[in-house]
């Protein structure tokens, strides 16, 4: 998985389109299966198994993609109905329908033939029918093509002799009809089982036509960060391996109204060793928090040295020298910075609930993610120190707390750890909270917590119980000068967590975009 | 005494709805405005357009954070014979009857800013707290400020008690054809080019909900269109004034050099 190459798909879609579908790879294929081609439906945009490369110029094939399946997206007109078409004709109708949005987004994008071309690659060679599907498909995009070929060449007639019709997708079923009976007439066999669409950048048409009930049903689940949750969830049920070391938290039980010590034990996993990664800053993040702090700047002045002639000092000073008196040095003003930062350090849920989709698209421990990202590559820059950890649970013996990024290491070697971190486990936010605690230098600091809502533990049946938990631990922190402000994922104020850390302090921000709202509590709420 | 501020030629400004006569209005009201909107949308150009069809001088102040209340109204200086009275800007305009135009108001500390508070309510004098004058209005004058309301307003907004003593117009970017038009006039191209360029900056726009700080202004799109009419390619001309200016970030940037490449013809 490459979170970067992510973004750079998602914002590429944007960019072309306006679009914000979620964009997903499918699940890999069997082996031996036909060539994977991508796939768009009401759920989002599914492109072929693997990650994205980082590099841009390594993914034109996905770049080409997104903008073809961007213009069924734009100009398409709903699903068509399969009704007594045989199986070459749906061939056919697809292949017009995809040659018709691509003639429509060339009319306001017209570098995206550029794109495109290049996958055309099919040659006057054998008339199969798979061949001649791929020579009409290259005919209707490329102006300079010559196919020889009759029914390619009645295909390019018929598709050009009225541009204006191009706005109706009625056109694809119509030619896409005649050609298809022509194709019938030639007893040119088309097995639907094993044709594949070329070229390879074109979706495999099944946002194309109404879905048979059966086949809607069962449709292949997209994201493959699922199955490694699945898979890990599954672990997390097994009993805890006695490793490394253990840390015992009190927990406090609110029926008892008293804390039952050495409840909790915290184990710290090893940071699984990912590699390298570059964090940009977020430009935004760095510059409201620099304001924030310029807010803060003292404009102190007679001073004897600094930025500025103190202006007011300056005449004083000629004054006491016209009159004879001696002047006074201090003739300068500078502006002083408000003192060094608070440490913060972010704690991540990664309980298996931030697998779910986040309500700006993309899942939950996605925008977990981007919004560490955006703080280890900004707070560092501004000189403030950082530390991110992750947690998650499965009942009282066996809390995980995993470093993403020490004190001391660096943003890079973060973000590598931090791609690697998957949803799994539960919430038992009570334990986490004291066991970053004791993580943060003494004297005033400022602990994050990003979270989806509400803590829950496999044997917790009082939804009360860890909240209450979980406030008591914020009150013991706050009595340490540390401030612990709630992040929620959600579209509004989950009330458990409103409870743990006070409404004040709990702040939605469902993806690293909506970092303003923590900078804006920061900057007005008495903390 | 501010000829120098006159506007002698007309700044070209192609109104995007009814700003002019609304703006006319309210300065015969000599009721102070705040022009709202992003980055290079044409606030500026507006006013520069409407100081020259009221023929009234326009003095600019760029608002800044060390900008202390003096930088305004002025200090007193010294000179061979002793201290002397030099005026700000704000009074210059005052006294001699200017537009007188605080640019990104925001900027400055609301402490300085209450400086403006009497002349914007129907006292319409400048007191001089350090010289001890009082500087009635002069009937042309008038104060305009403007402001971005996005992101960078973050915890800087007008005070409330200074906030309501304006009237209000919302800039915004023109819409396609319209901007494309203005595009096309300032930087010299040709309308197919221009509505190109226009479809680059929306795509910017749109990148604005993936994490981009602000989309392509006019502004930028006019710098590009210059640069093509100048004889460079549209794609290196919009790498150079759109996509490279924006971004640092390398997911937005190939996603704006993927909007460019699909405008090149």
């Amino acid at each position: 998985m490459s979170p970067e190459g992510e973004r750079r798909r998602a914002a590429l879609l944007r960019a072309l389109w306006g679009r914000a579908d979620p964009v997903s790879t499918l699940p890999p294929p069997e082996p031996g299966g036909p060539a994977q081609r991508p796939s768009f439906d009401e759920d989002g945009i599914r492109l072929p198994h693997g990650a994205a490369p980082v590099r841009a110029a390594d993914d034109r094939l996905a770049e080409a993609s997104l903008a073809h399946i961007g213009a069924h997206l734009a100009h398409g007109g709903g699903r068509f109905a399969v009704g007594r078409l045989r199986p070459a004709q749906v061939a056919l109708v697809s292949l017009i329908e995809d040659a018709r949005v691509e003639a429509l987004a060339l009319r306001e994008r017209p570098g995206l033939r550029r794109l495109w071309l290049p996958f055309h690659d099919a040659e006057p060679g054998p008339r199969t029918a798979p061949a001649l599907m791929a020579r009409l498909a290259r005919a209707l995009l490329d102006p300079e093509s010559d196919d020889p070929d009759g029914f390619v060449a009645k295909g390019r007639a018929l598709f050009f002799a009225d541009p204006a019709a191009w706005t109706d997708p009625a056109l694809s079923r119509r030619i896409g009809d005649r050609l298809g009976n022509d194709l019938g007439q030639m007893r040119l066999p088309f097995s639907p089982r094993t044709w594949v669409v070329e070229p390879a950048y074109r979706d495999d048409h099944a946002g194309l036509w109404e879905r048979p009930e059966a086949e809607a049903a069962a449709r292949p689940q997209p994201s493959p960060g699922d199955a490694a949750a699945t898979a890990r969830a599954a672990g997390a049920d097994a009993p805890p391996e006695p490793a490394g070391r253990v840390w015992r938290y009190p927990e406090w039980d609110h029926r008892i109204r008293c804390a039952r010590p050495d409840w909790a034990s915290v184990r710290e996993e090893e940071p699984a060793p990912g590699t390298a990664l570059a964090v940009p800053p977020d430009p935004r993040l760095g510059q409201a928090l620099r304001r924030l702090r310029a807010h803060r700047a003292v404009r102190l002045r007679r001073q004897l040295d600094g930025d500025d002639l103190d202006l007011a000092a300056a005449i004083d000073a000629v004054a006491r020298i016209r009159s004879g008196r001696p002047p006074d040095a201090r003739l300068y003003a500078r502006i002083r910075r408000d003192a060094p930062s608070r440490p913060v350090l972010l704690l991540i849920d990664a309980s298996l609930s931030t697998a779910d989709p986040a309500p700006g698209g993309g899942r939950l421990i996605d925008a977990a993610r981007g919004i560490a990202r955006a703080l280890i590559g900004t707070l560092p820059r501004l000189h403030v120190p950082c530390a991110v950890m992750a947690f998650r649970s499965a009942g009282r013996h066996d809390v995980r707390a995993r470093w993403i990024k020490r004190w001391s290491d660096t943003p890079e070697v973060a973000a590598g750890r931090l791609a690697g971190l998957e949803p799994g486990g539960s919430t038992r936010l009570g334990a986490a909270l004291r066991h970053a605690g004791r993580a943060l230098p003494p004297g005033p600091s400022l602990m994050l917590v990003v979270t989806d809502g509400e803590p829950s533990d496999i044997d917790i049946h009082d939804p009360a119980y860890l909240v209450a938990d979980a406030r008591e631990a914020c009150r013991s922190l706050a009595g340490r000068g540390v401030t612990v402000l709630g992040l929620a994922l959600t579209r509004t104020q989950p009330d458990a967590l409103a409870q743990i850390c006070t409404r004040a302090r709990c702040i939605v921000v469902q993806n690293a975009g909506q970092l303003w709202r923590l900078v804006e509590t920061l900057a007005t709420a008495d903390l | 005494m501010l000829s120098d501020y006159l506007i002698r030629t007309e700044p070209y400004y192609r109104p995007v709805g009814d700003e002019v006569s609304l703006f006319t209005a309210a300065c015969a009201a000599r009721l102070p405005m705040i022009l709202k909107g992003p980055t290079g949308c044409g606030k500026t150009r507006f006013l520069e357009h409407m100081a020259w069809r009221l023929r009234r001088p326009l003095v600019t102040i760029a608002c800044h954070e060390d900008m202390s209340a003096p930088d305004l109204v002025g200090r007193w200086l010294l000179d061979a014979g002793g201290t002397v009275w030099h005026d700000g800007p704000l009074t210059r305009a005052v006294r001699f009857g200017a537009i007188c135009y605080l640019d990104e108001v925001v900027e400055a500390r609301p402490d300085t800013l209450v400086a403006i508070h009497p002349l914007t309510d129907a006292r319409r004098m400048l007191p001089l707290e350090r010289s001890g004058e009082v500087v009635p209005a002069h009937p042309d004058f008038l104060l305009v400020v403007s402001y971005n309301p996005g992101y960078q307003a973050l915890q800087k907004d007008l005070k409330e008690s200074t906030k309501q003593r304006f009237g209000a117009l919302a800039f915004t970017y023109p819409e396609p054809g319209a901007e494309a038009e203005i595009v096309a006039h300032e930087a010299g191209v040709d309308e197919g080019c221009a509505t190109r360029l226009v479809r680059v900056g929306a795509a910017s726009r749109a990148l604005v909900a993936e994490g981009l700080a602000e989309g392509a202004s006019t502004r930028m799109l006019i710098h590009a269109g210059r640069l093509i009419a100048g004889g460079i390619g549209f794609a290196p001309a919009c790498t150079l004034a759109v996509a490279t200016p924006l971004s640092d970030d390398p997911a937005l940037r190939d996603a704006l050099a993927a909007a460019i490449a699909a405008q090149v013809l």
